[in-house]
C-alpha cells in the first residue's frame, strides 16, 4: 500500500500539467456544490456554470447598452496610454539617473518621499487638478508606471560593469551611441523588469480609477453592477422575466450628461 | 644569474626619437583620498614602451599596476607626471589603444561576429564590408565557426579570444592588456599566451601588458617592469633576452627561461613579505 503511494507520488511529481488540471477540475466541482447549496434569486454567490453563462451574455449583449470590448478598449488604452508614456519618460530619467550621481542625488529624496505612497492616493488630487476625464487616468497611470522604470533603470544603468564602458569607449564610441548601443542593452534586464511590475500595477490602477470615477472601462463596469447590486444579474436576462426599478434609475442617469451624476 | 638590470640600463641610454616611443610616463604619480585618508598608488614612475615593444608590467596586487593601465588608457588622469601616447598628451580613451579586460566585457546580447564588427563602427567601413573584415580578425583567433554564438555559449578561453579580435578590430597602435588570462586555467592560459605571442609577430602592434604572473611575463615580454607596492613605483627594468620565435612551449622548460625567472623572482621575494612578523603567537 504505502508502495504504491509512493509510486503514485513519484509519477504526480514529473507531471504539473495533469497535477494542475486535477486541482483545478476539484476547484470546479467544490465551488459548484457549495454555490447550488445556497443559491436564491438574488445570491450574490453563483456557480462556475452560471457564471460561465453570464460572461457570454456579457460578452454577447454587452452592459448596460454598451458593448463588453467598449468597456475593455477604455481601460486597456488608459493603461496603454499611461503606461507608454510613463515608460519613455521612466527609461530616460532612469537612464540620466543610473549615469550621473549628481542627478541621481538631486532626486533621491523626492523619490524617496513619494515611493511609498500608494498611486490609488493620487486619485482625489489627479481629480481635483485634472478632472474626471481622460486625461486624469492616464496622468494617474502614467505617475503609478513612472516611478518603478526610472528606479529599476536606474539600477540598470548603474550596474553595467565599468570595463563595458571603458571597452566601448576604446573602440571609438560616440556618447550617443554608448548609450542606445550599450548602456540601455546591458541594463535591459532591469528595464524590462521594471516594466513589468510597472505593467501589473498599471493595470491594478486603471481599475481602481475606474471605480471612482468613469463612464465606461472594466473599473466602471464592476462598480455599476455592484451598486446595483447586479452581480449575477449582468444580461438582460432576468429584467425581462421580471421589472427591475434598479435597471430603469440606471438608464435613466445615462441618458443625463456626467456632471449631473 | 644573468644581470637584467645592466643590460636594460644599456637599452636606456640610447634616447630614441619621440617616433618610436609608443608610451612615455615621466614622472607619474597618483593617489587616492578616501575616508581613512590618502593612498598614495603610484610615486614617481618613469617609462618608455618603444613602438612594436611587448612591454610588460609585473607586480603584486595593489602594487598600482591597473592604476597606470588606466592612466595610459585614459581613463582615469594622472594626478601627477606626464603621460603621452606617441609624444601626443594623453586626454581621455581613444581608439590608438585597445583594451583588453580579465572580465573580457563583451557585449553579450550581441553574437560572437557582431562583437568583433562593433569595433569597426568608428573605421567608417561600409555596412556590406563590415562582416567581412570581423570574420578575418576572427580567423585570427580562430573562432570563424562560432561567429553566431553569443557569449554566453563559449568558454573563458573562447571569449577571451574574441575580446582579441574585436580590440584589434579597431586597429588600435597599442593594446593594452590587464591580466588578460588570469581568469582562465593554467593550459588554457598558456595556450592563449601561445597564440597572443604569435599575434603580436603577426600585427606588430605594441603591446602593454599587466600580470602578476611571473611565467607569463618572461614567455611573452621583450622588457618587464617590476613594480614595488605601497606605493607602486618600478623596481627594475628588464629585458628580456629569450630567443624569438617564442610561440611553442618547449621555451617555457629551457634553462634561459629558468634562469630569468629566478632573477626576477629574486626582486621580487624580498618585496612581498618586506616586514614579515616573526613572534610568538598571541
Amino acid at each position: 500500500m504505502r508502495a504504491r503511494l509512493k509510486q503514485i507520488i513519484a509519477a504526480l511529481e514529473i507531471r504539473p500539467a495533469l497535477v494542475g488540471t486535477l486541482s483545478t477540475l476539484l476547484l470546479l466541482i467544490i465551488w459548484s456544490i457549495w454555490a447550488s447549496k445556497t443559491e436564491t434569486m438574488h445570491s450574490s454567490f453563483v456557480g462556475p456554470l452560471e457564471l460561465l453563462r453570464r460572461l457570454y451574455l456579457l460578452a454577447t449583449q454587452g452592459y448596460g447598452g454598451t458593448s463588453l470590448w467598449v468597456h475593455i478598449a477604455a481601460s486597456l488604452f488608459r493603461t496603454g496610454a499611461g503606461f507608454i508614456a510613463g515608460a519613455i519618460v521612466g527609461i530616460c530619467v532612469g537612464m540620466a539617473m543610473g549615469y550621473s550621481s549628481i542627478i541621481s542625488s538631486a532626486l533621491a529624496p523626492l523619490f524617496s518621499f513619494i515611493r511609498p505612497i500608494p498611486p490609488i492616493a493620487y486619485i482625489p488630487l489627479v481629480i481635483l487638478w485634472f478632472g474626471i476625464g481622460e486625461f486624469s487616468k492616464i496622468v494617474l497611470i502614467f505617475l503609478a508606471s513612472f516611478l518603478y522604470v526610472a528606479l529599476n533603470t536606474a539600477a540598470g544603468v548603474r550596474a553595467v560593469p565599468q570595463d563595458l564602458i571603458r571597452v566601448a569607449r576604446t573602440l571609438g564610441t560616440s556618447n550617443f551611441r554608448l548609450f542606445y548601443a550599450v548602456i540601455l542593452p546591458e541594463a535591459l534586464p532591469y528595464v524590462m523588469l521594471g516594466l513589468k511590475v510597472a505593467l501589473a500595477l498599471s493595470w491594478a490602477v486603471v481599475v481602481a480609477a475606474e471605480l471612482v470615477a468613469a463612464q465606461a472601462g472594466l473599473g466602471y463596469l464592476i462598480m455599476d453592477a455592484g451598486t446595483f447590486f447586479r452581480i449575477p444579474d449582468l444580461g438582460s436576462e432576468l429584467s425581462a422575466h421580471r421589472p427591475d426599478p434598479c435597471r430603469h434609475n440606471e438608464q435613466e442617469l445615462r441618458r443625463q450628461p456626467p456632471a449631473s451624476c | 644569474m644573468p644581470d637584467f638590470t645592466r643590460k636594460s640600463a644599456t637599452l636606456e641610454t640610447a634616447a630614441p626619437s619621440p617616433d618610436d616611443i609608443a608610451v612615455s610616463l615621466d614622472r607619474v604619480g597618483h593617489w587616492f583620498d578616501g575616508p581613512s585618508g590618502r593612498t598614495q598608488a603610484l610615486s614617481d614612475v618613469n617609462i618608455q614602451i618603444k613602438t612594436g615593444e611587448f612591454f610588460t608590467l609585473l607586480g603584486p596586487s595593489g602594487c598600482g599596476k591597473t592604476t597606470l593601465l588606466n592612466i595610459v588608457g585614459g581613463f582615469i588622469e594622472a594626478k601627477a607626471g606626464d603621460v603621452a601616447i606617441f609624444g601626443k598628451p594623453v586626454s581621455g580613451p581613444g581608439p590608438d589603444r585597445g583594451v583588453i579586460f580579465q572580465s573580457y566585457a563583451l557585449f553579450r546580447w550581441l553574437s560572437v561576429l557582431k562583437n568583433v564588427e562593433f569595433a569597426l563602427h568608428h573605421r567608417k567601413l561600409p555596412k556590406a564590408e563590415r562582416a567581412e573584415v570581423a570574420l578575418q580578425y576572427l580567423n585570427l583567433v580562430g573562432l570563424q565557426d562560432f561567429r553566431h554564438h553569443y557569449p554566453y555559449q563559449l568558454s573563458g578561453g573562447m571569449k577571451q579570444r574574441v575580446a582579441i579580435a574585436r580590440a584589434l578590430a579597431a586597429d588600435p597602435k597599442i593594446l593594452l592588456m590587464d591580466e588578460p588570462f588570469a581568469a582562465l586555467d593554467s593550459q588554457m592560459r598558456e595556450v592563449l599566451q601561445e597564440e597572443l605571442i604569435e599575434i603580436w609577430q603577426r600585427t606588430r602592434k605594441t603591446v602593454f601588458f599587466i600580470t602578476h604572473n611571473v611565467d607569463e611575463a618572461i614567455f611573452l615580454s621583450t622588457r618587464i617592469c617590476v613594480m614595488s607596492a605601497n606605493p607602486g613605483r618600478t623596481k627594475a627594468l628588464l629585458s628580456n633576452d629569450l630567443p624569438q620565435p617564442r610561440a611553442d612551449y618547449r621555451v617555457r622548460t629551457t634553462a634561459a627561461f629558468q634562469e630569468n625567472k629566478e632573477g626576477i623572482l629574486a626582486l621580487i621575494r624580498d618585496e612581498l613579505h618586506p616586514n614579515r612578523m616573526r613572534g610568538a603567537l598571541p
